[in-house]
């Protein structure tokens, strides 16, 4: 062969100069004001709504950081098992992101202790309506939601109980932590020494682990976010959380990695247009699907219009919660569709960026719509109520995010010798 | 398109070459020598041939959006106006403008009209059908549909020359063959 | 073939070894011209027709008969000569329906889909690919037209201003599969003519008689290979495949919201359109692979149709099949969990009530089976992948006669019914397939059954192709 053959035995991949500096800092500031605003927000609407859920808001907000949040570690242990099952380009250029997101998972249920807490301890008090015992649920809702009827209370009962949701939670995170563990344990021999039985391992683990992924996924969200609305229940939710699971995820590893090596141009010659181009697209895949899924839960439920099902839409398209409405359908899929045409954004690392903010900011505001407006607060609160959860968004993300950074600026952005196929894709 | 004289024409020189690596450096050379009415013909598309005849970029784009843009706006305007001013029925107590059972049809109607109006503009610009074209009077251009990467440059050109442009191509690296085009 | 001789300036180096293709994509020493006379030869009759093409057409063309004489029959008598009646007035026309429109779906898939994903594998495969999605979707749009019951006054379902002043009503979701179903045809048709182009201009140029000559000469419209002309049509193929891509999802979507729309216990599901949208990708693989045999036995195209295709169409199917298998368990899962009374009996109903059979028939045939190909052995040996597609056709046929069914037993047990086709039930549904096999035979016969073009693009560069490195990257 010619010069222009690459041997990928002998490939080394660069060591990138990364400043983990000003990512640390955003993440310090964002614990620190989280935390502070959400404490002063949360307080201050205990002690004034005392009687109408004020301390029930504070784990409900609460609920939402941790819900956002969480999805990047399942989403990065999914996209990982994808990309090793398919191998695509993209799970190499993230892996050291995926792998960070992965080994803070121990982190991850730490901060699922106050839903916890919140489902097994906190009765009238507790983000999910069906902590309170069954007996109790109907009479206090005698006057209020005709749907939820004391026999669906007490029929979910058997399976909407503390014990049994805390039993599910430790199932999915230990499951999940398992498939994170084998992969974090493989990973090394098989990138950076090409141990070809590890790879082959890993491209085992692909199948059977998305498949694992997408029963559990499917428990968590019908536990973590679903349940929080009386009655309600929708087979596509799933979909569309699992969506915005992948795009946070690909958007917060976009946002790290090209924030990480901004102008660097031995990253960038790797990192060709081309891999940026399918990175950008895989997002732009994404927020198509989840409108796609998103608009066909909404016209079937509005089409439908049964009781079950309608108060979900009803609760979030009033009172002030139409606004986020309105904003999802305008960033969370006109923008990104319109701005996401163009090539050279998604080969413009400073696009990128910016892109990624959005679709992250506008992701965290579904999830906040998803889980915030499940008890119908009075109209003039809603904004607060926004306001605690964007706190705790920040709280829950600082926090997380430190950790995360922590683990992350243990290795070399680019795996040792995997990234060879990067380096050397185009010549023959 | 002849013009009424028994005198044969020419449309122009055909340069045949083996490769397409050979077609698009033959491009480059006649795009350099200032040739501009001139055309490469390949069994496959050679996107850098374009490129050196200068046309970097299609209208099909354009021409697409537009005409998605204008059916799918058209449709929900259809919908809306049958299904609200001029035949509004009372259907499970729905609104006259329920915009989401809307989605579907205007949908549809985009991709429609966005397709429609590219196949059509792709038609309309190249000119199709054409069933005679002077090209086909020269029996080795069959190849392009084969295996041969043609240069045609057009007599209507302002440098053309049946001399020296014929000595051009037949400079050329890797010509296979120049022939004359009748007209 | 002309090899490269001396070095070019423009491009990349030529490979030293010839027709080296690491992806196993095209096998044999193919080059420029024998591509364009292995494909081209059969449709200018070169080759003698094989044994199996009269055994394909024949059968096809008895089995038409049959659709032919329900047909007459139906129109004459009304659609009471079929099964259906209360409560079942969905019957096996809409179970045929769906089932047809989602084989229709691969083509579309192997085409748009992963064009855009940079798939050079589906270039062997797009052509017969999308002719199956046409003639898939004639057949399937057959069975709405002649369940009206007056079929003839079909056009009411278009908005046109008329003499009985009415429009159509549009918050209908049949009304939205009257536009899905007939946008996704001239869709299929105009893409499918495109790709086509080239390959007639390839056939009048190399025709063998004056007849041929003509024939593809009208169809090719004068095309001549032009760098411009190319540049055009590369950009309206690649958007073409861009929007055919939401399309697809939309058709089989719009499908789904026939059902969805209503508030019948387990029809009225949200999941419903991605779940039709993946179980019609399922059975359109199982439908390629069902095609892609006997091409390459018949006409000898292993070269061209590798081993490798078969692997990965076995994937996809592993794959949707598995997305397929979520649905079911989707469904029973939120019916669990919501405990709507209506949904969770209905379920019990469907597993275990007077169709249970077909309800485990369908996890057996759609769930189980295709389990099968997790072995690379059932994805390579034609024979058990075939067995596992056919049971894949089995499973999709049954999954929409399971979701009919559902309504022999609704709210109101007073209501309760069932539902058994009758003959003419079957002669359409076997006519149906009667009227694939003959188009399908015709097809394989007449026009090139793999793109010329594309798999000359596919070619090494050293065998005078572009390393599959085309459309994506060159079209403007």
């Amino acid at each position: 062969m010619t010069e222009h053959h690459h041997d990928d035995s002998h490939y080394v991949a660069p060591t990138i100069e990364a400043n983990y500096a000003p990512l640390r800092r955003v993440a310090l500031l964002s614990a620190v004001v989280g935390t502070v605003a959400f404490l002063a927000l949360g307080i201050a609407n205990a002690s004034m709504n005392a009687a109408h859920g004020g301390v029930r808001d504070l784990f409900l907000t609460y609920q939402s950081g941790f819900v956002f949040w969480s999805l990047v570690p399942i989403g990065a242990m999914t996209l990982m098992l994808i990309g090793y099952l398919c191998s695509t380009s993209w799970a190499l250029v993230f892996r050291r992101v995926f792998q960070a997101a992965m080994r803070t998972w121990p982190l991850m249920f730490v901060l699922f202790l106050p839903v916890a807490a919140s489902a097994l301890f906190m009765g009238h008090d507790s983000s999910f309506w069906w902590a309170v015992p069954a007996g109790e649920f109907a009479r206090d809702h005698a006057n209020g939601d005709p749907v939820v009827t004391h026999e669906v209370a007490h029929r979910q009962g058997l399976y909407l109980n503390g014990l049994f949701f805390l039993l599910r939670a430790v199932i999915i995170f230990g499951v999940f932590g398992l498939l994170m563990r084998a992969m974090l344990k493989w990973a090394p021999a098989a990138e950076d020494e090409g141990n070809a039985a590890n790879k082959s391992k890993l491209k085992g683990l692909g199948g059977p682990g998305v498949l694992v992924w997408a029963l559990l996924f499917t428990v968590a969200m019908t536990d973590w976010v679903m349940s929080v609305e009386p009655a309600w229940s929708s087979s596509m939710f799933p979909v569309v959380a699992a969506m915005d699971c992948f795009l946070v995820t690909m958007a917060f590893s976009a946002l790290v990695f090209y924030s990480l090596v901004g102008e660097n141009q031995t990253a960038l010659t790797i990192v060709k247009d081309k891999f940026r181009i399918d990175i950008g697209s895989l997002m732009y895949a994404f927020t198509m699907i989840w409108a796609y899924a998103s608009f066909g839960q909404y016209m079937l439920i509005w089409a439908g219009n049964i009781p079950e099902e309608i108060g979900y839409y009803r609760k979030r398209l009033n009172g002030g919660w139409e606004f986020v409405a309105y904003a999802l359908m305008a960033i969370h899929w006109l923008l990104p569709f319109v701005i996401f045409l163009f090539r050279e954004v998604k080969t413009n690392p400073k696009s990128m960026k910016a892109m990624s903010i959005m679709l992250l900011a506008i992701c965290a505001t579904d999830v906040i719509w998803w889980i915030v407006p499940c008890v119908p607060h009075a109209e003039d609160t809603q904004f607060f109520h926004l306001l605690m959860a964007i706190a705790a968004i920040a709280m829950v993300g600082g926090i997380w995010g430190l950790a995360f950074l922590g683990q992350l600026r243990k290795a070399n952005l680019l795996p040792k010798k995997d990234t060879a196929f990067l380096a050397n894709w185009g010549h023959h | 398109m002849s013009a009424p004289t028994h005198t044969p024409e020419t449309w122009g020189l055909l340069a045949e070459f083996d490769t397409a690596d050979a077609l698009i450096a033959a491009t480059r050379r006649a795009r350099e020598a200032g040739y501009t009415k001139m055309d490469g013909y390949s069994p496959y598309p050679i996107g850098e041939v374009a490129d050196e005849l200068g046309f970097p970029r299609s209208e099909i784009g354009a021409i697409m959006f537009t005409g998605g843009l204008v059916g799918a706006t058209m449709g929900f305007l259809m919908l809306t106006w049958v299904s609200w001013v001029e035949y509004p029925l009372n259907i499970a107590g729905k609104p006259y403008f329920s915009w989401s059972m809307f989605i579907p049809i205007t949908w549809e109607l985009l991709v429609l009209t966005a397709s429609v109006s590219g196949v059509v503009g792709l038609l309309a610009l190249c000119g199709l059908p054409m069933p005679y074209h002077p090209l086909f009077n020269v029996p080795g251009f069959a190849r392009a549909t084969k295996d041969g990467f043609f240069l045609a440059i057009e007599a209507e050109d302002p440098r053309f020359s049946p001399t020296t442009t014929k000595d051009f191509l037949s400079g050329l690296a890797d010509v296979k063959s120049v022939e004359e085009v009748p007209a | 073939m002309a090899t490269v001789s001396a070095p070019s300036t423009v491009g990349e180096q030529a490979e030293p070894e010839f027709f080296t293709d690491d992806e196993h994509l095209i096998g044999g020493k193919q080059n420029l011209v024998t591509i364009g006379e292995k494909i081209g030869n059969v449709c200018l009759g070169e080759v003698p027709i094989p044994k199996g093409w009269w055994i394909m057409f024949l059968s096809g063309f008895t089995l038409l008969q049959a659709l032919v004489l329900g047909l007459a029959w139906l129109f004459y008598m009304g659609v009471g000569v079929w099964g259906i009646n209360s409560p079942v007035f969905w019957g096996v026309a809409i179970v045929n329906f769906v089932w047809w429109i989602g084989i229709g779906h691969a083509g579309t898939l192997i085409s748009a889909i992963l064009l855009l994903m940079h798939q050079k594998w589906r270039t062997s495969l797009n052509r017969f690919a999308e002719s199956m999605t046409l003639f898939a979707v004639m057949c399937a749009g057959i069975f709405p037209l002649i369940h009206m019951g007056r079929p003839w006054l079909a056009y009411w379902l278009f908005p046109f201003p008329n003499n009985m002043a009415v429009w159509p009503q549009f918050r209908s979701p049949l009304c939205w599969d009257a536009f899905a179903v007939s946008t996704y045809f001239s869709v299929s048709l105009l893409f499918w003519y495109i790709g086509l182009i080239p390959d007639f201009a390839y056939l009048r140029d190399h025709a063998k008689n004056k007849i041929q000559q003509m024939v593809y000469g009208m169809l090719a419209m004068g095309w001549r290979g032009s760098a411009i002309h190319w540049r055009r049509y590369e950009k309206l193929y690649l958007i073409l495949a861009g929007i055919g891509t939401p399309l697809v999802f939309s058709v089989h979507t719009i499908v789904s919201f026939d059902f969805a729309v209503s508030i019948v216990p387990l029809w009225h599901a949200t999941i419903f359109p991605p779940f039709f949208v993946a179980g019609a990708i399922f059975a359109g693989f199982a439908m390629v692979i069902w095609l892609a045999v006997p091409i390459r036995h018949w006409y000898g195209m292993k070269d061209l149709i590798t081993t490798t295709h078969l692997d990965v169409c076995a994937k996809i199917m592993l794959g949707t099949g598995l997305i397929v298998s979520y649905g079911y368990f989707s469904e029973v899962w939120m019916a669990f969990y919501g405990q709507s009374v209506y949904e969770w009996d209905t379920t019990l109903q469907r597993m275990f009530g007077p169709y249970g059979w077909s309800y485990w028939l369908l996890i057996l045939t759609n769930t189980i089976i295709p389990q099968l190909c997790w072995m690379k052995k059932f994805r390579t040996n034609e024979l058990l992948l075939c067995l596992v597609a056919g049971s894949v056709h089995i499973g999709m046929w049954f999954e929409r006669y399971v979701i009919i069914v559902t309504l022999t037993r609704d709210h109101l047990p007073s209501s309760w019914g069932r539902y058994a086709p009758t003959l003419w039930d079957y002669a359409a549904m076997f006519g149906s397939l009667g009227l694939f096999l003959t188009l399908f035979a015709l097809f394989m016969r007449f026009l090139p059954m793999l793109s010329i073009t594309e798999m000359r693009e596919l070619l090494p560069r050293s065998a005078g192709g572009r390393d599959g490195h085309a459309v994506m990257e060159n079209a403007k």
